[in-house]
């Protein structure tokens, strides 16, 4: 494991680096970091894989914006770290917010893309993005009493439907302040991302992975329907950290996809 | 130089550290349990007043890998150097606050001659019988509660050790740089109370300002410090608690940039 740090389009990214073999670049959801792939990296690396976890910008260790980025700003990103390591081409993963900036890499750059790999896709209608950009971010202003933490930790474990595990909560909290002000930055740029367009124009080979307790479940399904050409794996149960609590059945699929030999 | 993060290979794994600014230079050692965050606001003031200022993450702490074992305060000063061999500098200030203080005594006394001046902040020089006291305190749980509760707990005692008078911000990031460094985190406490300072400061040749804040816990002991060691300077700042580099920066970069480049005390 190791980890550093590359000049991108917004300041210096900062990315954990595992493994040896085909790499894979794992995308985040916003509000979490690479730390999010923590167990899967692990095991992606035992596979025989070199997984790449980046930290967006304006999350774990990567330098914040001055501005709400776009999702094609995020996307941006991943040429720049691939560049770093002299990488041309690699399996692009992401989850949540993070599987809305692997599109977009799909979508702008296509070159760099051998496969994709999207769980959990906020593949929202132009009306429910609307819906949502119009709704005031959610803060958590510091309390002279500590209740912040407790107020954010009942909206994560409320959000999962009180099924995610007490670690993976805890580190959500810790990244989410630690994000700080601009933490809202990540869903903005998917409330204002027209996906619909990256998802025609996607030619990656694309598996679509999706968990029927997640809340982005619909979402994925009619995803699903929109490209049946795309593999389609439908995991029972799990919430919206499913990467983080089932990291190792996560990791086998996600292995065996991105190493299967072109059909 | 703009800020700017880095990594470089030390003893137990990548140390990482931030800098800011070009001049001669200034290497920041954070209170454990804290990161270099503690100089997030300091290091603009340092770097307009002309220095080059380096704040490591010490092992274990930020985004540095850790030891498996306590490490000591001398395991702790073995990072300075290899952060100095990156980026090429024979000499450098160093300046510790609290535990931090500790670690910057340590590598002065191992180093003396990669050590231009040091800067000590809220020495931990305890008596033995204090010492033995504080190492046999219980560690703080970090296992998370399924109520969230742990954080509420951390945040009490944080908030509760400065008496309400340290700012939130302060207060908060100390919650989230405890947790972020895990349950290892009391090894940096372990190194400052299981050291011997009053020898290592006795011995210490490099010249050295101590800055002392009258509402820190450990005002009586840099008091000590200048009794044991007349000839090093000292600054004294008013009130102010445990997190005063970092609730007023301001103030207490410039008393490090003075004595740095030569203009006081």
């Amino acid at each position: 494991m190791r980890k550093g740090y590359c000049d991108g389009p917004f300041g210096q990214l900062h990315f954990i680096d595992e493994g040896d073999g085909v790499p894979i670049v794992l995308i985040h959801q916003m509000v979490q970091s690479s730390l999010q792939f923590r167990p899967a990296q692990f095991l992606l690396a035992k596979q025989g894989l070199r997984a790449l976890a980046i930290d967006l910008p304006g999350y774990g260790m990567s330098v914040a914006p001055d501005h709400g980025p776009t999702m094609d700003e995020y996307a941006s990103i991943v040429p720049s770290v691939l560049n770093h390591l002299g990488l041309k081409q690699a399996v692009i993963c992401g989850h949540h917010t993070g599987a809305a900036v692997a599109c977009a890499v799909a979508h702008r750059y296509p070159e760099v893309v051998s496969k994709l790999i999207i769980h959990g896709v906020p593949y929202y209608t132009g009306d429910q993005r609307a819906a949502r950009a119009l709704a005031s971010h959610s803060t958590m202003p510091i309390a002279m009493d500590g209740s912040h933490f407790t107020r954010l930790w009942n909206t994560m474990k409320k959000a999962s439907d009180h099924q995610a595990s007490n670690e993976i909560t805890h580190l959500s909290t810790l990244l989410y302040f630690m994000a700080g002000e601009t933490e809202w930055h990540g869903h903005h740029a998917v409330y204002t991302y027209d996906i619909e367009t990256a998802i025609e124009a996607i030619s990656a080979p694309t598996l679509l992975i999706s968990n029927t307790g997640d809340m982005l479940s619909p979402s994925d399904r009619r995803l699903a329907a929109v490209r049946p050409d795309f593999s389609f794996l439908e995991i029972e149960g799990g919430t919206f950290q499913y990467v983080y609590d089932n990291a190792e059945n996560w990791a086998r699929v996600v292995g065996e996809f991105a190493l299967r030999r072109a059909p | 130089m703009t800020y700017r993060k880095d990594y470089c290979e030390g003893p137990f794994g990548q140390i990482h550290f931030v800098e800011e600014g070009d001049g001669p230079p200034v290497i920041l050692l954070h209170q454990m349990v804290w990161s270099s965050r503690q100089f997030d606001n300091a290091l603009p003031v340092l770097s307009a007043r002309g220095l080059r200022a380096i704040a490591i993450d010490l092992p274990g702490f930020g985004n540095s890998d850790g030891p498996d074992k306590p490490p000591g305060a001398e395991g702790y000063a073995s990072v300075v150097l290899p952060v100095m061999e990156h980026l090429g500098l024979d000499v450098s200030a160093v300046c510790g606050h609290h535990t931090g203080a500790s670690v910057a005594c340590a590598f002065g006394h191992a180093h003396p001659k990669r050590v231009s001046k040091l800067v000590l902040h809220g020495c931990p020089l305890l008596t033995s019988q204090e010492q033995k006291d504080r190492l046999s305190r219980p560690h703080f749980d970090q296992t998370p509660r399924t109520t969230g509760n742990h954080f509420k707990m951390l945040w009490d005692t944080i908030y509760g050790a400065t008496k309400g008078e340290a700012s939130l911000q302060a207060t908060h990031l100390g919650v989230l740089l405890t947790f972020l460094a895990g349950e290892k985190e009391w090894f940096g406490h372990h190194a400052a109370f299981s050291y011997d300072m009053e020898k290592a400061i006795s011995e210490l040749k490099p010249s050295a300002l101590v800055i002392s804040n009258t509402g820190d816990t450990l005002h009586a002991a840099d008091k000590k410090v200048i009794l044991i060691r007349p000839d090093f300077g000292y600054a004294e700042m008013p009130g102010g608690t445990y997190h005063v580099v970092f609730d007023e920066a301001e103030a207490w970069a410039n008393i490090v940039a003075d004595y740095v480049l030569g203009k006081a005390p």
